[in-house]
């Protein structure tokens, strides 16, 4: 059953069941997306649940390296392969298994009804390619538009993204335009089919930061006009704080904790978000006062091919005791929508 | 674009001027002078004067020099030793037969190769690719001549169905297109070879930029992903090492002449050499130079057409 057959109507809304109502727009089950190298077995996913609703913005918060960007390529099937393969677990957007997908019909959604916006524009868009080209692929691709309509609303959405003169730009070539400009075009591209879902992997991470604060305000408008979900992925801890309404941490290709954002901020619960959260230079009488240090998390990240036994993190955790050697710790709901995987959490030490 | 052009014809100019003054250096280190060459060691040194004095080698080196020079502006290449004949005309009548060569061959390398670039780097490590790259070493590694007296024992003498040497009749289309069969197959396959590899890692490198993601995360075909975006951006490299690989070519037309006895700047050369006509021999080499310095041009000229990064100002 798919949700659009009711209408959307205010006064239609009693008559959706509880049910439907409540099933996300994504829906991340038991992922496991491995890449299989001479060297052994890379778990870059490993066993990842979450889920986004509709027009929620989700942050997906992890130091580099923490499968954060494969989950999202997992999502789109954009996993090279070989050496990448999702080994299981499913992948449900509105309520269809992408995972199950012949590779047409995912190719059908991507661009379309879920997007992607990357890190470096400069070389994320095609050197060769004016970025009015670009635009207007992806809609002679999924309206089947001819080029001049596509062109015309190529040149209206670059005005969404508030490029100035867009006519004038349209024609341009990435190499012509300011990063922000260029991320901007990325960004026009992305929403160009009104995709339900965007993908944001690191979106200002490349930028300036005057204009990180730009480009995320301008996605957040975008959002809401639209009516789209965002996975914000990014280890921008304040991006996720101002915009973002769930936060997902992962760790070494596990999600650690997942929670509301005030609860993560105010109250992180598993080590590794405390961490993370600790090393974020902060401005106040601490600081200033010169009295309290910078926190670092001890230790280094292992190599995703020289993993830990049981949780990952513990020889990282100064609560670490004999269990979390052997022992995997799942996670757990601590309180309501906020899921930890812990034991020092679970056991209370 | 024109203006760009015309001042790469400008600067090719002292290119040349050094090329030729090599040329002409070079053939005064010749053992004896150029009139012992002609004449043979055990020539007197009356008749040897008598030659030099004929051939205006008895000049100071500079004022010769500078009359080679000048009858080069002038487009005057000189005379040859052997017949006195103007050398001009004679390269303005083989030119056509070598350029016919070295063009149809590099066609036949692109239109061969690059698909066959493509198609290896697409099916990396896959049986066709371990194929392709057999293939194509073998085409580099085997000598030109060798290739050329191989496809002739196949196609003339076995299977008796191209002539083994000659032009053919140049007012006949069909005619020159029979003849320069297998002369192009010889030199086509190096090239092709050549060009497999080279498109082959370029489109490997090129597959794994981000905008080929991007292109995918878009929903485009594969199709377009590949000949769109992929191959558009390796051709910036391919074009560069074709550039090298007509210089190869042009090098390796002078063994083809030879072998298939066909007309050309390549057979003129070698004739030129075996009866010691140095006049001519400076004066092809300078040819073959100009040549050189042409595609070059060409090739600097293709980068505007594919990228828009690069500006002809």
């Amino acid at each position: 059953m798919d949700l659009g057959i009711f209408p959307r109507v205010v006064g239609a809304k009693k008559f959706e069941s509880k049910k439907m109502n409540d099933r996300p727009l994504l829906d991340i089950r038991n992922l496991k997306t491995y890449f299989f190298l001479p060297e052994g077995v890379i778990k870059a996913v490993d066993n990842v649940s979450f889920h986004v609703g509709n027009r929620e913005i989700v942050g997906l918060v992890g130091e580099s390296g923490c499968g954060k960007s494969v989950t999202a390529l997992s999502i789109l099937g954009l996993i090279q392969s070989p050496p990448g393969q999702i080994v299981s677990g499913e992948i449900l957007f509105q309520g269809q298994d992408l995972c199950k997908m012949s590779p047409e019909q995912l190719r059908k959604i991507r661009g379309n009804r879920i997007a992607m916006i990357f890190q470096e524009p400069m070389i994320s868009l095609n050197p060769l390619y004016s970025i009015g080209d670009q635009i207007v692929e992806v809609y002679t691709e999924h309206y089947g538009l001819s080029r001049q309509e596509a062109r015309k609303k190529a040149k209206e959405m670059l005005e969404k993204v508030q490029i100035p003169s867009p006519a004038r730009r349209i024609y341009e070539y990435p190499h012509q335009l300011s990063g922000g400009m260029r991320q901007r075009a990325m960004i026009a591209m992305a929403l160009a089919c009104k995709p339900a879902m965007i993908l944001a992997d690191e979106p200002t991470t490349a930028l300036d930061v005057t204009i990180q604060a730009q480009i995320l305000e301008l996605m957040v408008e975008l959002q809401k006009l639209m009516g789209t979900s965002i996975l914000l992925i990014t280890h921008n801890l304040g991006a996720v704080a101002e915009y973002a309404k769930r936060v997902i941490v992962m760790y070494l290709g596990r999600v650690v904790e997942e929670a509301p954002v005030i609860p993560i901020f105010e109250s992180p619960l598993h080590p590794y978000t405390v961490g993370l959260l600790n090393s974020i230079p902060k401005l106040g009488s601490k600081a200033i006062g010169g009295k309290k240090r910078l926190e670092e998390i001890p230790g280094m990240v292992p190599g995703l091919n020289d993993l830990p036994e049981g949780c990952y993190f513990h020889p990282r955790c100064s609560k670490g005791r004999e269990i979390c050697k052997r022992k995997e710790p799942k996670l757990f709901e601590n309180q309501p929508g906020h899921r930890v995987a812990c034991w020092a959490v679970r056991e209370g030490w | 674009m024109i203006q760009f052009a015309v001042r790469r014809i400008i600067l090719s100019i002292p290119i040349l001027l050094i090329v030729a003054t090599l040329i002409f250096f070079l053939m005064r280190t010749m053992p004896g002078g150029p009139a012992v060459a002609v004449l043979g060691d055990y020539a007197t040194k009356e008749a040897i004067e008598a030659l030099e004095k004929q051939m205006g080698l008895d000049r100071p080196l500079g004022v010769q020099y500078a009359d080679f020079l000048g009858s080069l502006v002038r487009g005057d290449l000189g005379k040859s030793i052997i017949n006195g004949r103007p050398i001009a005309p004679e390269v303005g009548r083989v030119l056509p037969y070598t350029l016919q060569l070295a063009f149809s061959s590099l066609l036949l390398g692109i239109i061969l190769g690059i698909p066959m670039g493509v198609f290896t780097a697409l099916r990396r490590n896959a049986f066709f690719d371990y194929f392709g790259r057999t293939l194509s070493l073998a085409g580099v590694s085997i000598p030109t001549f060798f290739m050329g007296i191989l496809l002739m024992l196949l196609f003339s003498i076995q299977l008796d169905l191209f002539p083994v040497m000659g032009a053919g009749d140049s007012s006949d289309l069909r005619d020159t297109l029979y003849h320069l069969f297998l002369p192009t197959l010889t030199l086509g396959l190096m090239m092709t070879a050549y060009i497999t590899r080279t498109t082959r890692s370029a489109m490997l490198n090129v597959l794994q930029e981000e905008y080929v993601r991007t292109a995918r995360a878009k929903g485009l075909p594969e199709r377009i992903v590949i000949y769109g975006h992929a191959l558009r951006n390796a051709f910036i490299p391919i074009i560069s090492f074709i550039g090298v690989y007509a210089i190869i070519l042009i090098g390796n037309s002078i063994l083809v002449e030879i072998v298939f006895s066909r007309p050309g700047l390549g057979k003129m050369m070698i004739g030129a050499i075996k009866q010691r006509d140095y006049i001519t021999l400076q004066s092809v080499m300078v040819v073959y130079a100009s040549l050189v310095v042409f595609i070059n041009l060409l090739i600097d000229l293709s980068y505007g057409l594919i990228d828009p990064r690069v500006k002809y100002e």
